[in-house]
This record gives structure tokens, sequence and C-alpha cells, in this order.
């Protein structure tokens, strides 16, 4: 026979999948790992380098990491002599070391996330992805190497979301920066202000304040923690006051440049028209985020997109092609990395099935401050803005004994219900581990539980679950330790 | 006052008055409400049942014992009927008057066929009140009914779609449970009459409670329906963004056409000695790797066609799978590059050929060998060229 090295140089032809997932963030890697368990062939397409999108590698994790630690910190400062222990000489924050800590907790997720693709033999694809027509998508690889195309007869697009801009303020990323350049600082600021009072805001300004910075929150609205039940933000906005955060409420910023090594803020009170300048070492820009769409090349298939940017999509996620789905924040609904999983799901079993299933209605947030805040369902405003009869019931943490024992009282816990049918509406925690705690009242309410229900059952002694179950009773009847 | 009257001989007249008028809705069915037995009555308990459900009764009959806090008292029948169903169980107390405690029937009626009456809104007696509210609670009662006229198609659907039949095999939750048992209602009972609000046919709490006639249908129904729009994302007003006159730089972006899918072109490089042996040999090969593919497919056809008379297959795989002889793909536009290298290009190799057993020829030069295949649109037609690509390798 021939005497040859011969070898496969290229199989110069389209692969193709039954399904092809834009983006690897929440959403799209957990559809794609759905779609392959579910026995399709599935290719799962992301550019930025490591999967696990926004939430993963600069936003819900790392920020968790540095709050953890900082918290750590922070109590072992002000708490560790009350509570027995006698620090002997310095206790000092390592910021680099933080940072390390930081990176190996999103490092070891990203990795996990790839080997979960493997696993579950999606083919991972590193590169841009765009629509060249309504099945066929270009890849352009990361490494540089040649573009190539593949066919998919399903595609879900996941792209996420980016950080919105504020009009007029340029981000640098190093003294003026977003939730991506605030994660990354490498010394702690001595000021520090953020245009923003919402979830991001907040946890960054606990983040930082505790290392040291004094804080500013500069918020347009009367009230902080966008979309919380009224009482319960009035509430976190006192504890941050007292752990040192200031608060500019009804504020808005016209202004903001660098200025050398600082940077200059014009702030107008939105009532009284007062304007005022504020100095900062860091201005942190965080007044939400808004679809990403960058290079999807969307409009090439007609794919519409809303007045906000959202890719337009029919109560299954199907776009004006019925082969195409859009999930997570780059469509409609809330900005959470669990509402985008929900979505990944349910999309893939849609594929499969026809069916999938998502309850916006019973979706949980979440905001890492300490206290933790927590919420599902509808607050006390949109109750009442709906004219629905409620009753409320509440149980604080001081009355807790294991927050007690943990010397963590503050909050509470608060369960809405139906004045008459007594089906559970809404259920908002502030107080220690409230994210924690917020999924069991999740689970009631997809139950379509009233507070007995929660009340009866039986909840492990000393434990902060104690308090949900307390505030249970509270609605309809009385507590037992209050 | 009423002081140790024994017998009340006829219901009381809000009773008949709304047997008449729920009858003429509802046909021939209806509901029994708590009977206010002294003007002062705003509630009262059930001592007693003296029928079963589905027992018949006559004019005078005693239907239950009722206590107030002033006497126990005997509820008469004033016209013949079915007593259908207990909804308030005996040894309840606390029951306010106007609250339904049984379904009646008329006496023939098939309870089998029969349609639940559905309760309507029970306006508390409240003969106590202060005549400055009396007029409202007047027009609430003449106002109810007349919304049940006017729209009973439109409130059917709706509860309709939000009422199911319970779950069979669903585990209760406390709450039901709870409720139930101190209501004297099994689980069987529950299951089988209770309309379910919650989700997949889950018994809420609510549901037990608006059995039991303690809260309105209409609360349910509302807040279900408030409940379940909420679980959808609201897609009902989007403003589309008008669209933006196309820029350069979507014409740029990928341009590159979409090559057809069914066929693929292959690659290979080679050496080859002589230009007319390597086009002979690779045919031959591209042939038997072809050979071999099927034959590895369908064994039974490797040696000879009709040698697979002893052979057990599967009858199904067999209605399944494409004939052994359908072609799952094509090879096509076999196309050699030839580069001639220079003789003599390494000693080395000449040190190789000494030591192998067979001499090879040096040879003379690099081949590109091109060729296309289409597939077919087959089932196992991929499964097939994949094979053959490995086979094909493994020749070399």
């Amino acid at each position: 026979m021939l005497r040859s090295n011969l070898q496969f140089i290229r199989l110069n032809s389209t692969k193709t999948f039954d399904v092809a997932i834009i983006g690897g963030g929440p959403g799209g890697y957990v559809a794609a790992i759905k779609a392959a368990q579910l026995g399709f062939k599935t290719a799962c397409i992301e550019k930025r380098g490591a999967l696990g999108g926004t939430c993963l590698n600069v936003g819900c994790i790392p920020s968790k990491a540095l709050l953890n630690n900082s918290h750590l910190y922070h109590t072992m400062q002000h708490e560790a002599k009350e509570r027995g222990i006698d620090i002997v000489g310095e206790l000092k924050v390592n910021i680099d070391n933080l940072q390390k800590a930081k990176e190996k907790s999103v490092k070891g997720l990203t990795g996990g996330v790839e080997m979960l693709l493997k696993k579950n033999k999606v083919e991972y694809l590193k590169g841009e992805g765009s629509f060249i027509d309504e099945y066929n998508l270009n890849i352009k690889p990361i490494d540089g190497s040649e573009e190539y195309s593949i066919k998919a007869d399903n595609i879900i697009v996941a792209t996420g979301s980016e950080v919105t801009p504020f009009p007029g303020i340029e981000i640098d990323e190093e003294r003026i920066v977003s939730s991506t350049g605030i994660l990354a600082l490498k010394e702690v600021p001595k000021k520090l202000s953020i245009i923003g009072g919402g979830i991001i805001g907040l946890e960054m300004a606990s983040v930082w304040s505790r290392l040291g910075s004094e804080v500013t929150v500069i918020e347009f609205q009367n009230a902080v923690g966008a979309g919380m039940d009224g009482e319960v933000a009035k509430t976190a906005q006192k504890l941050l006051t007292k752990q040192g955060l200031k608060f500019k409420l009804g504020t808005k910023v016209t202004k903001a440049e660098r200025d050398g090594e600082t940077v200059k803020i014009q702030v107008e009170n939105v009532k009284s028209g007062e304007a005022e300048e504020l100095d900062a070492d860091v201005l942190l820009v965080a007044i939400g985020r808004r679809p990403y769409t960058k290079g999807l090349n969307f409009e090439k298939i007609g794919l519409e997109v809303d007045e906000k940017n959202r890719l337009v999509i029919d109560s299954n996620f199907r776009t004006k092609h019925q082969h195409i789905q859009v999930i997570g924040d780059v469509t409609f609904g809330p900005m959470l990395a669990h509402k985008a999983e929900e979505e990944g799901i349910a999309a893939a079993e849609i594929i499969k099935t026809g069916h999938g299933h998502v309850n916006y209605g019973n979706i949980p947030s979440v905001m890492y401050t300490h206290p933790e805040v927590a919420w599902t369902g509808l607050s006390e405003e949109q109750l009442k803005e709906q004219g629905i009869k409620y009753k409320s019931g509440k149980f604080t943490f001081a009355a807790n004994s294991r927050a007690k024992t943990n010397n963590d009282t503050d909050g509470f816990v608060k369960i809405l219900a139906d004045a008459e049918t007594q089906r559970i509406l809404g259920a908002h925690i502030i107080g220690p581990n409230a994210g924690e705690l917020i999924a069991e009242m999740v689970l009631a309410i997809e139950y379509g539980a009233s507070p007995e229900d929660v009340a009866r059952t039986c909840h492990a002694h000393p434990t902060l679950s104690e308090a949900t179950k307390e505030a249970n009773l509270a609605v309809f009847g009385k507590p037992i330790n209050s | 006052m009423f002081k140790a009257v024994k017998t009340i001989p006829v219901l009381s007249k809000t009773f008949t008055k709304r047997l008449v008028s729920s009858s003429s809705v509802l046909r021939s069915s209806s509901v029994f409400n708590m009977p206010a037995m002294s003007p002062t009555m705003t509630e009262g308990g059930i001592t007693s049942w003296k029928l079963k459900p589905g027992e018949e009764f006559k004019a005078g009959d005693v239907l239950l014992e009722i206590e107030t806090d002033k006497a126990t008292i005997d509820v008469e029948a004033q016209d013949d009927g079915i007593l259908w169903e207990i909804l308030v169980a005996e040894g309840e107390s606390g029951i306010a008057v106007g609250k339904p405690i049984a379904f009646l029937a008329e006496v023939g009626d098939d309870l089998n066929t029969l349609e639940k009456p559905v309760i309507e809104e029970t306006p508390k007696e409240a003969p106590k009140e202060s005549p400055k509210e009396s007029p409202k609670t007047e027009e609430s009662k003449s106002e109810a009914p007349k919304q049940n006229e006017s729209a009973p198609a439109q409130e059917s659907s709706e509860s309709g779609s939000i009422f199911v039949k319970a779950n069979p095999s669903q585990k209760l939750m406390p709450s039901v449970e709870v409720l139930l048992h101190q209501n004297n209602i099994s689980k069987e009972e529950a299951l089988s009459k209770i309309e379910a609000s919650g989700p997949k046919g889950r018994l809420l709490k609510g549901d037990v409670l608006n059995y039991l006639g303690q809260i309105k249908k209409d609360s349910i129904l509302s807040i279900t329906k408030i409940i379940n729009s909420k679980q959808h994302l609201d897609l009902s007003n989007i403003v589309l963004k008008a669209p933006e006159p196309q820029t350069k730089e979507s014409d740029k972006a990928p341009a590159a056409k979409a090559p057809r899918d069914d066929i693929l072109t292959i690659q290979l490089t080679s050496e080859f000695t002589s230009k007319a042996e390597f086009k002979q040999d690779f045919e031959n090969l591209i042939h038997s790797s072809l050979v071999k593919t099927y034959g590895s497919k369908f064994p039974q056809y490797a040696h000879s066609p009709s040698a697979n008379t002893n052979i057990q297959t599967d009858i199904f795989d067999e209605l399944l799978v494409p004939s052994p002889s359908t072609e799952r793909f094509k090879i096509f536009d076999v196309t050699y590059k030839f580069n001639d290298v220079k003789p003599n290009f390494s000693p080395v190799s000449d040190f190789d050929d000494l030591l192998s057993p067979v001499a090879v020829p040096t040879p003379s030069g690099k081949v590109d060998v091109e060729f296309k295949i289409q597939i077919n649109p087959l089932i196992d037609s991929k499964d097939f060229f994949s094979s053959f690509k490995s086979i094909l390798l493994s020749q070399f």
C-alpha cells in the first residue's frame, strides 16, 4: 500500500446541530445542558473566553466573594472583642489577596461549567456567533483562526446584557467605573460615590464601606432598593446608614468628570433644584443594564427589538422565526441570572415537547448586603395599587433564638396573604441569610399555600427559618414567641 | 324574644324567598342557608342533622336542630324535597345567618346528573345593625342576583379556567387537612366534590373555605386571576423600535454564503511515487472502504448478497433501516494535485528503507487529494459516513 503520513487536514464543511445557543451565560449554558440532556446535538457559542457570562465573571459571583470576605473583616474588626475573640497584632485587609480569593472562586466556577458542558456532550464553540441567515451562524473564533459556519435546526439567543452608560459620563474603569471595574479596584478608595441605589449600588457600597471607604449613594428616586417592598427598603436604608453609608435620595447627577486622580460630580436635588458638587476618588455608575446584541446581526434575519432594544418574543420565547428563541437579559422580564436559567430550561423543553414552565410571578430577588434583603411575589405597594385586600404577618429577628444567639438580630420577615382566600401573595425578608430563607416562601407560593400551611410545617430549632414560620403564623393568628 | 320555643313550623321567610328566587335560576337544586330563628339571631350552631344526604323529606319534617344562644330549635321543611348534600356538619357552632349549610333538591331529581347550585353572595342578615347602614345592605342584595344573571356565561367560563377538578393523587396541604377534619369532610369527599383553584388541581385552603361557604367564590376567582396574570411576561404592549437605516457595517457582516450542508469537501495529503499508480490505488482504496463500510453495517451481506437466509435479523430493524442497497452518500469530484519534490531528499529515509523488510521506492513528491461527498438524507447516512471516514484512514 501507499507509504504515507496521510492525515485529515480539515473537514471543510458546515457542522450541523439540533440546537445552537448563542451565549454561555447562566441562561445559555443551562439551556445547552438541558438541550443535550433531552437528546439534542447541541452547541454553545461564547466569545468571552470563559463560560458563565456576566454573572460568573463580572457579576453575582465575584461580588459575593468580596461581600462575604469584607463582611468577615468587618465583623472581626467591630465585634471580635464582644464575641470573646481577642485579636493580637494588627487586623488588616490585603487587597491583592482579597482579589485573588475572588479570582479563585470565579475560575473554579467557570471551569466547572466548561466541564459540565463536556460531560453533557455540548460542543463549546469559543467565538462570536452571528446570523448568516435563519439557520446558519457564522462563528468568528476568539483565537483568531479562520471563521466558519454552523447550521442549526433550533437557535436560542442568550446574549445577555451590558452596563447602561450614563449619558455624558465616560467610564474609564479606573476612576469612573462600572460594576465590572468596581470589582477589580486595586486599592480601597478613600471616597467612593455611587450613582444608583439599586441592588448593585448598595452591595458595592457595602463592600467598600466595610473596607474603609467613605461611601455616598446618589439615587434619583426617593427610595433605595429598586422594587423592594417600601417598609423593607426603609429599614435597609436605616441599617446601612447605621453602618456608615451616606444617602442622597431624590438627587440627580448632572455632570461627572475625571479631574486627575479624583472625580468631580455635580448633583442637584430633584425637588428644590439645589445644586452641589461632590468629589470622590472613585465613581461607580450603577444605573442598570441594557440588552446586549453586539455582533449578533439579528437585523439580517428580521428579528425585532422594542424601544429598550429587547428582542421581541412570544410567550414561548419564540421570535418571528419559530425555531429561534430568545431568553435571559436580552429579552423581556427582570434581568436576573436565575430567571435566565429558568428560561433556558423552559426553552429547551419547548423545543422538545412544546411546553415549558416559568412562573414570573414568583421569581425571588436578593440583595446581599448585611443584613440581606430577599423577596418574592407582590409588595405591599403593589397590593395596594391593585386594590387587593391583604393581611400581613411580621416577625422580627430580635425575637428569633438563632439570630439572638448569633447576635445578628436586625430585620424581620413579613408575609402578605389574601385576606379572604388566605393564599400567600408575597414574602419580604430583611435579615441574616434572607437570601436562603426566601426559598421556602418561593416554594410555598409555587404550591398556592396559605400561611397556615407554612406554619404547620415543622421548622428546626434553633434556626432563622423559625422566624419565617412565626411570621406566617402571625398573618391570621398569633405568633408563639413574641 | 323566642324562649324555649320547641319547634318552628316553617322555615324562615328569608329562606323561602331565596329558595324560590334561586330555583328559578338554578333549576331544581337550591342552596339551603342558615336560617334566622329570631330577629336578633346573627349566628347559631347545628346540633344535629335529622337526615342523611340523599334522603327525602316531606313538608313539616324536621331537617335539623339549631342551637342559638337562647334555645335549641328544630327546623322544619316547608316543601317536599331531598337533602342533597350537607355543607356544614353537625357540631359546628358560630355559623353566620345566611351562610349556605346544605344543598337541596326536588323529589324526583336525579342527583347524579343534577348541576350543583352556585353559591351566591350571602349578605349577612343584620337586623342588629344601625338603620343608617341597612339601606346599603338591601342595595347590595338586590344587585347581586342581577349581576349573576347578566353575565352567567362569562363567569362560568372564567371559573372554568380557574377551578378544575381536584387532582385525586395529591397529598393534602396541612391547612386543608385540618379544615376538612374540623368539618367532618373525608379526603375522598373533598377530592371529589371540592373544586381546586391551586396549581395543577391542588386543593387550597381557600377552596375549602369556599366549599364551606365561609368565603365567596368571587374572592378566589379574582385573586387567582391576578396571580395567574402575573405568571406570564407582559408582552402585550411592546413598542417596536423603528428600524434603523441599514448601515454599511451590517452589510459587511458575515457575507459568506451559507454552504450547502449536505455536501462536504474532504482534503487529504499523502506522498506518492508514481502519479498513475497513486490514482489507481486511491480509487481502489475508496472502493474497498465503501465495501467495508456497507459490509460492517450489514454483516449478512458482507460476503454474498444471497447469504443472509440463516442470519437472524431484527424485523423492526429491517423496517426502520433503509435497504442495504440504498446509497448513503456519493463520492464525486476527486481531484489530485501533485507536487513533485526533488529526489534524494532524505538520507535518513534511505536508512529506513534498508531496515524495512520490503524495499519501498522513494517517494517522488506530495499529493493533495480533494473529493466531495454528498450525503443522502437517510437516518443512518451520517453514521455510514463516519465509518467510511475511519476505514479510509485506517487503510493508509
